[in-house]
């Protein structure tokens, strides 16, 4: 649907070879032991009112990436340039002003709230710091986005313990919206929640990005809920993305061995469905110490000698990209060299 | 309720505040050989009256808020209770930690109310033939010391220099560390690395030990000296424990939250690591108020502390330690006040612990 | 022993059709008494379980379900009490049992595994040790033949290297190993009944799909029953044959899983399952919403505990209370407006 209107729209955020590594510490002198390489060169781009879903494994580095692309965390190397400009090396200043065109959604209701705060207090904070509009104007606009997120505008004196899991997750929504911003990065926003919640939460995140034309970074688990709100889908796997594509072509015709293998681990709630299952064996490697080559090639079926020492290169079939050597093989028909 | 915390707890420093006053005009009166226009007895009445209304003004207009609240409440219908009822009501339930609370506040109402309670003057001595060495009587509850002066009395007064030197050198120590903790906390890296090996070096002095000394090289034993002095020695704990709480809350959501809005330091900072981390300052404040108390006393009882005639419930134990055997009454009364206070603060630390903790836990 | 029929409640003797259940709850009912007032964790719950079979108990957090499988392997510790009810494992009531013949029966003849793996194995001690010590509770055999059973349980769950991996600590093991380990542990013993409570909840989809075949492996080894506790629709219509819908302490609905999500009759569930999305759903389908909250135990709605978020509710619901019945054959739902087998809700069949 929105896929064809983005795709003549703007480049909003273009992440460009990131990477974070951890710095391991040992001994008395502390010294740097080795690295956890979190996210390790990805890059991709997000249009104007598109979303981006980001799905892998806990441990994939995909939390570390939303956290980088707003400069929670300061990338190791590589750029993220929102609206053409480098985040990774904007002064303090600037980066506060960019803040009102970008922000987050978390995972956890009950920790993203400060408890000591009121609801109007919490919302209203973000207004206060880049000194919009007076005091009254302010409260306006705090129970108008209230309203927005389907609250009660009488809440603002509340405080966040007094609200169950899917009301202070519309809380935090409330938050990242009240400056009207172009880009929110959604850290697993359904994740916490009950099922019966979830789709409330899922239905206003859609309803909003429609009125407001939202981009999202929309980082998930949840394989179905990804396919359902993105345009486009990209596959972590141990810090760097193995697939990318429109999420329609993604879903119907995965590429890479562990998309498909993720794709078929989902349980489907269709008894009739019950399907052939791609079992993977193992457990995913530690990132301290990822394989080397393809960094699948330890638990993927298909894997042949080139993927234990080669790293595979980006192929991209027509907007859908993929980073796998056997792949490559099957399409290109020639093996890739050494 | 907070609003009545905070009218106590500037009660508290502003009484502490007019003691300071008190011993301020006292060393000018001495200083400049000036004639007497009033002395401290009638200081002391003055001060005590004046915190007796003060208390009356403060009730009536706690209650009158509370009225207003109620009536609020009912229009808007059934508020959830706030979180301060929350642990109002689990203090309360805590009857221990009740009895904490009521030991510290009569202890406080003792001392602003020392002129009224103590019969005799504290640092009057009476006839040194006749009146010295009495046994328990109407007239002297706890008999007479050596000197001829009304035990009871020094008892009295004696609470006001514990819970002066209880409440300020521990607002010294929790300021400090507070302080301290934040940076170290809020910044991390090598600033907390540089900040908490200076935490451990601190801790590894033996603290009675270093007080002794500056007091000894300083030869200066003002009760403001000593306060300080315990101060700079117990703040260590409490810069901890902040570092702790503000390393856990950076990571709290509700914290990225807020750099993601493009919060500045000092919001982060007082808006919302410092709010966060109150509850357990607040208690081990409490509870470390004992331990100052039991510091000053130690010092005293070397005869290091507050000095005569001055009453503090370590001296009087100094004073009367020679009379264990025959006058066993005197150092017991003062030994048994300064047990009944650190036990009353650490039963107000627990309760507030317990009261505070399960909204922490949500 | 005998057994009590109390009124207004369904016996599942009398519904299950398919032979004496293995495991049977009647009417159980436990209660939290705490200060702020009676949280009703459990209030009425009645099911059967069948040998060898594998029963779904569906809800959302809150709603009971834990709290259900605790109240079996009686481990409702104070403020909580089993106020009512009776747990029949294969005719013995598990109720009127005393702790040390509780004791011969937990971890012997019913088993359970629990969320978090990480939690429920003991750090200090070897994972050997630990599957070593569930044997020894129960069965009177050496040291060593304890170590030769546990190497072999070790490798019936599938742990590579079973030999060297007996010696380590829980915390040298990923999430999904420690699982195996609780999943051995569990079964080292052979026991009639397995309670897994969210197994899967804190694992990868790869890792969970591993352990949901796992169990199903060693389910057909073991002939064991099965009550499988979760929120997640898909792993049930997986694995179960039969399904418990629970909403506020209470079941709202019972069936064998085709039936269920083929035609779900309480509106709840149909809500359940219309608000999730699935693979391959079409993105302009907008999700069904379940308006409103979960509600709190303390104060539970009067008349059906649906009523306030149900799309269908009338005035009765407020008041009566509708009974858990037979509204089609092997198909139980307690709600008033469901007629001749259909849902009162449009388009419920799917």
């Amino acid at each position: 649907m929105s896929t064809e209107a983005s795709k003549n729209s703007e480049v909003l955020l273009r992440v460009e070879h990131l990477k974070n590594y951890f710095p391991v510490r040992q001994g008395l002198l502390s010294r740097v032991a080795a690295y956890v390489k979190a996210v390790d060169d990805i890059s991709f781009e997000i249009k104007a009112g598109e979303t981006l879903g980001l799905v892998g494994e806990s441990g994939c580095g995909k939390t570390t990436v939303g956290h980088s692309v707003l400069r929670l965390i300061t990338p190791t190397e590589g750029r993220v340039l929102f609206q053409g400009k480098d985040l990774s090396h904007l002064p303090a200043a600037e980066l506060r002003a960019m803040r009102q065109d970008m922000q987050i959604i978390f995972q956890d209701p009950f920790s993203s709230l400060n408890p000591r705060m009121t609801v109007g207090a919490i919302i209203g904070e973000a207004l206060a710091i880049h000194g919009r509009g007076d005091r009254k104007e302010r409260a306006e606009m705090v129970r108008d986005t209230l309203q927005k997120c389907g609250l009660d505008p009488a809440y603002v004196n509340r405080f966040p313990h007094e609200f169950s899991g899917g009301q202070r997750q519309r809380i935090g929504i409330a938050r990242a919206l009240v400056l009207n911003p172009k880009f929110i990065v959604c850290d697993e926003p359904v994740s916490a929640l009950d099922v019966s919640i979830q789709s409330q939460i899922i239905n206003l995140l859609v309803e909003l990005k429609e009125r407001y034309n939202l981009a999202y970074l929309f980082i998930a688990h949840d394989l179905s809920v990804v396919e359902y709100i993105s345009d486009r889908v990209a596959v972590m796997y141990l810090g760097k993305i193995v697939e990318l594509a429109d999420s329609t072509e993604l879903y119907r015709n995965p590429l890479h061995p562990y998309t498909q293998a993720l794709l078929s681990a989902v349980p489907v709630p269709d008894p009739t469905r019950r399907k052939q299952r791609t079992l993977l064996p193992g457990d995913v490697p530690s990132p301290l110490n990822p394989p080397s080559g393809c960094r699948f090639h330890t638990r993927c079926p298909l894997a042949i000698d080139i993927c234990k020492k080669v790293e595979p290169r980006e192929l991209d079939v027509e907007g859908h990209k993929v980073w796998c050597h056997v792949v490559e093989e099957q399409i290109t028909g020639s093996r890739p060299s050494s | 309720m907070i609003l009545g915390l905070f009218g106590l707890f500037l009660g508290i420093a502003g009484w502490h505040a007019g003691t300071l006053w008190e011993s301020l005009a006292h060393t000018v009166q001495k200083l400049s050989g000036a004639s007497v226009l009033y002395t401290l007895r009638d200081l002391d009445f003055l001060v005590s009256t004046l915190f007796v209304l003060g208390m009356l003004v403060a009730m009536g207009l706690y209650s009158g808020i509370s009225c207003r609240q109620i009536q609020k409440t009912r229009s808007l219908a059934q508020l959830p209770e706030g979180q301060w009822s929350i642990v109002k009501r689990q203090f309360l339930k805590n009857r221990l930690a009740v009895v904490g609370a009521l030991i510290i506040l009569a202890l406080y109402l003792v001392a602003f109310l020392c002129p009224f309670l103590a019969p005799y003057d504290p640092v009057e001595q009476g006839d040194r033939v006749q009146e010295r060495l009495l046994l328990p009587s109407a007239e002297h509850l706890l008999g007479t010391d050596r000197f001829a002066r009304d035990v009871f009395s020094r008892i009295v007064y004696g609470s006001r220099i514990s819970l002066l030197v209880g409440f300020l050198a521990m607002g010294l120590a929790v300021t400090l560390g507070t302080a301290v903790g934040a940076v170290a906390g809020y910044y991390g890296g090598w600033v907390d690395s540089v900040i908490m090996r200076f935490v451990d070096m601190m801790l590894s002095f033996p603290s009675l030990i270093l007080i002794i000394t500056v007091i000894a090289l300083w030869r200066n034993q003002s009760i403001w000296i000593i306060i300080t002095l315990i101060g700079l020695m117990s703040w260590m704990g409490v810069a901890r424990l902040v570092r702790g709480q503000f390393m856990a809350l950076k990571e709290r959501e509700f914290f990225q939250a807020a750099k993601a809005l493009g919060a500045g330091t000092g919001r982060l900072i007082f808006r919302h690591l410092l709010p966060n981390s109150l509850t357990p300052i607040i208690v081990s404040a409490t509870l470390r108020v004992g331990n100052t108390i039991l510091l000053e006393a130690s010092l005293s009882y070397l005869g290091l502390g507050v000095q005569p005639p001055t009453p503090s419930w370590g001296n009087i134990v100094y004073d009367t330690k020679g009379n264990l055997f025959t006058e066993w009454w005197m150092p017991l009364a003062a030994g048994m006040a300064i047990v009944v206070t650190v036990v009353g603060y650490n039963l107000l630390g627990d309760g507030l612990r317990d009261a505070l903790d399960p909204r922490l836990r949500e | 022993m005998h057994v009590k029929e109390s009124a207004g409640t369904v016996s599942m003797t009398q519904v299950q059709n398919a032979g004496s259940p293995h495991l049977e709850v009647r009417n159980l009912k436990t209660y939290f008494y705490t200060e702020d007032g009676v949280v009703r964790a459990v209030d009425g719950l009645s099911y059967g379980l069948a040998k060898g079979e594998t029963l779904g108990l569906v809800g959302e957090s809150g709603c009971g379900k834990s709290v259900s499988a605790l109240s079996v392997m009686r481990l409702i510790a104070s403020p909580g009490k089993i106020v009512e009810g009776e747990i029949l494992l294969d005719g013995l009531d598990l109720l009127q049992c005393s702790e040390p013949e509780m004791r011969e029966v937990r971890g012997n003849r019913i088993s359970m595994i629990f969320q978090e793996p990480m939690t429920s194995l003991n750090p200090v001690f070897t994972i050997g040790n630990q599957i070593m010590e569930a044997i020894r509770v129960h069965q009177d055999v050496s040291r060593k033949e304890a170590r030769d059973r546990t190497i072999a349980m070790i490798r019936r769950v599938k742990i590579s290297a079973a030999e060297t991996r007996v010696d380590e600590y829980p915390h040298q093991m990923s999430g999904g190993m420690r699982q195996r380990v609780m999943i051995a542990m569990a079964l080292a013993c052979n026991p009639e009944v397995l309670i897994a409570d969210e197994p899967t909840t804190a694992l990868d989809v790869t890792i969970q799909a591993q352990i949901m075949e796992l169990l199903a492996e060693l389910q057909s080894d073991f002939q064991m029953s099965i009550l499988l506790i979760t929120h997640n629709l898909g792993l049930v219509a997986e694995v179960s044959d039969q399904v418990a819908v629970m909403y506020a302490s209470k079941v709202v609905e019972h069936t064998s899983t085709a039936e269920l999500f083929a035609s779900p009759l309480h509106p709840y569930t149909h809500g359940l399952l219309t608000s999730v999305p699935t693979l391959g759903m079409p993105r302009e389908q907008k999700l069904n919403v379940i308006p409103g909250q979960v509600p709190n135990p303390l104060h539970f709605p009067t008349g059906c505990r649906f009523h306030p978020r149900c799309p269908v509710a009338e005035q009765r619901c407020k008041q009566e209370e509708p009974l858990l019945r037979e509204v089609k054959p092997g198909h139980w739902a307690a709600c008033h407006f469901i007629e001749n087998g259909k849902s009162p809700m449009k388009g419920a069949d799917r």
